[in-house]
């Protein structure tokens, strides 16, 4: 079905019905090692239902779901091969953190000293000995990170780990994931956190209605968002982009909105006929766009200003870090908090807007 | 096996609620046997203080509040998996769920011996003060180690039975409500009123193999064909249970 290498993670045409319900429809799609792979899809789409029909803990109705060629019932320890963390609410809330982790190192075959081990990793050392029903949703998604690590497994799959997570914590999570990949793990992601995926996905996968609408490489998919241009030699420069195949819009005097070519091209262009740029920044809701355009589902906060999103900020935390605007909204808020400042690349031209 | 085996065992000591439930027990098992002891609390003796079986009916009848208390943990181990979605973390290391079940049974059956030797422990130690002080007749006969063997072997047979029902429910509520109501009520009723067919009940079949026939007026089975229902039973759920397990999609 594959070839010769089996894929590390893969779905060959899966569908599962619920009664009448068609949940997931012939679905394929693939996760390589050494990548993370962005799993997306509005609420309902089946995305949740694909990662436990991947970890054997639903039975597909038809086509097959396999981890490194094998399906997840004949893993042998499989534990050691798969980590998954689903949902931050899977823990008995009178357990401790570290028993949690014990109950599960017993069956793996793990030393006791291996739940420490995760508990240091994903920051709950302190937490360690408290009931879980003590924990905030964040510590909550950190204990199920450390569960998914404990057999220090190939392969992740992780269902919005963000969730729950305070700004610091999401930026710690960030570079945890890449961490993570960046040691030749597959790594697969879903979340609702477009602007989270979009910093950290290799390839993306996105769904609707059980159905696949777009498979492929971030920066391939986002070529074809909005690549923003300024320039005193705008008329020009319009021209030459033109002639390499992107759609131009001139929006004023100097400023170009160009689809279809990533920014990188855009700049080599620039750099090749010796145009002058002032800007050149790729529209950061490009996932967004295509997300919303794929699956026909609209965020009520996309068009908000700043202030609107501001207030927005008080009520929806999570929200914010899917909308435009989130990398600005993230550093006021650790120079609001004080938080330790992650190190956040930004193009100049996006700074200073709330400090 | 042994690794599943030791996990289900951990999960039952990391929490506080199965200590909880088996101190309840005890509290009402050390009621029973206070109510039971003729002359202590009620004057309506139901048992002569001479009758040489006294001390195992006395006992014997310690066992009506843990045999509850051994279904609920059976049905919880299970249950709360569901409530909790823990199942899903213990699927995951063991994808095998028969195992998963089997681990269960086993470690509550080993719970069962555990809290029947604590059961007997006080409700003995209990019911020989009190039937001294009422100047009663505390013989260890024949009967008595009937009873106290029966008491380990249906502990932990409905500890079993609790098992695969709760894994045949997986509502937590729905479970304990019912087993609740069909134990406190339907068969506390049905089986005096109607011993027809309240003999077949289960903890009719449990009564004739304690050895409390003179409680129920010399109605109930025999224990060898107590015994067999009581196999029967725990047959009958625990195919159930190992068939529908691994089917179910866990979401």
């Amino acid at each position: 079905m594959t070839g010769v290498v089996p894929r590390a993670v893969e779905l060959h045409d899966v569908s599962k019905s619920f009664g009448d319900v068609l949940a997931v429809d012939n679905l394929s799609f693939f996760a390589n090692p050494g990548e993370v792979t962005g799993f997306l899809g509005p609420n309902g789409a089946g995305k949740t239902t694909t990662l436990r029909m991947l970890l054997g803990l639903v039975e597909p109705t038809s086509g097959t779901a396999t981890i490194g060629g094998t399906s997840y019932h004949v893993l042998p320890n499989p534990p050691d091969i798969v980590g998954a963390a689903l949902e931050a609410s899977s823990f008995h809330p009178g357990r401790s953190g570290r028993d949690h982790l014990r109950v599960y190192c017993t069956v793996a075959g793990y030393p006791d000293t291996r739940a420490d081990e995760v508990l240091e990793i994903v920051g709950l050392r302190e937490a360690a000995r408290r009931p879980v029903h003590a924990y905030s949703l964040g510590m909550r998604q950190r204990l199920g990170l450390a569960t998914a690590l404990l057999g220090n497994p190939p392969v992740l799959l992780l269902d919005e780990p963000s969730n729950g997570l305070d700004p610091a914590g999401i930026a710690w999570l960030r570079r945890f994931l890449k961490d993570l990949a960046a040691e030749g793990r597959t790594m697969l992601v879903s979340s609702h956190a477009l602007s989270e995926v979009q910093q950290i996905a290799d390839r993306v996968v996105i769904i609707n209605q059980g159905r696949l609408v777009r498979e492929g490489r971030l920066d391939e998919l986002t070529a074809s968002s909005r690549v923003h241009v300024e320039s005193p030699d705008a008329e020009r420069f319009a021209l030459v982009v033109e002639s390499a195949g992107a759609a131009v819009q001139r929006s004023s005097a100097d400023v170009l909105e160009l689809q279809g070519l990533p920014a990188r091209v855009v700049g080599r262009l620039a750099l090749e006929h010796g145009v002058e740029l002032h800007a050149l920044e790729t529209s950061q809701d490009g996932l967004e766009q295509i997300f919303f355009s794929l699956t026909g589902v609209e965020g009520d906060a996309v068009d908000a200003t700043p202030e609107q999103v501001g207030e927005l900020a008080a009520l929806h935390r999570i929200v914010l870090h899917g909308l435009e605007g989130t990398a600005d909204l993230e550093k006021a808020f650790f120079r609001l908090t004080q938080e330790p400042h992650p190190p956040v690349e930004r193009p100049l031209s996006a700074q200073g807007v709330l400090s | 096996m042994k690794a599943l085996l030791d996990a289900e065992l951990l999960k039952m000591r990391s929490t506080r609620a199965t200590a909880l439930l088996v101190l309840a027990t005890l509290v009402l098992a050390v009621l029973t046997v206070a109510t039971t002891v003729p002359g202590v609390i009620e004057e309506n003796a139901w048992i002569s203080l001479d009758d040489p079986d006294l001390l195992a009916s006395v006992v014997g009848n310690g066992f009506g509040a843990p045999l509850v208390l051994m279904t609920l943990l059976g049905v919880l181990a299970f249950t709360q998996e569901f409530r909790y979605g823990t199942v899903t973390s213990t699927y995951l290391g063991e994808p095998r769920r028969t195992r998963v079940l089997v681990a269960k049974g086993l470690s509550l059956a080993l719970a069962s011996a555990v809290i029947t030797t604590v059961t007997l422990a006080v409700t003995l130690t209990l019911s020989i003060a009190l039937i001294r002080s009422q100047d009663g007749d505390v013989t260890v006969a024949a009967q008595f180690w009937q009873t106290v063997g029966a008491g380990f072997v249906v502990m932990a047979v409905y500890a079993v039975i609790g098992v695969a029902v709760g894994a045949l429910v997986p509502n937590q509520i729905a479970a304990v409500v019912g087993v609740l109501i069909w134990m406190l009520a339907v068969e506390q009723m049905v089986i005096p009123l109607f011993p027809g067919v309240g003999r077949w009940m289960p903890f009719a079949a449990a009564s004739s193999l304690i050895q409390l026939g003179s409680s129920y007026g010399d109605q109930l089975l025999s224990v060898a064909m107590g015994g067999l229902v009581l196999l029967g039973y725990t047959a009958v759920t625990a195919v159930l249970a190992l068939l529908v397990t691994p089917k179910r999609d866990v979401l």
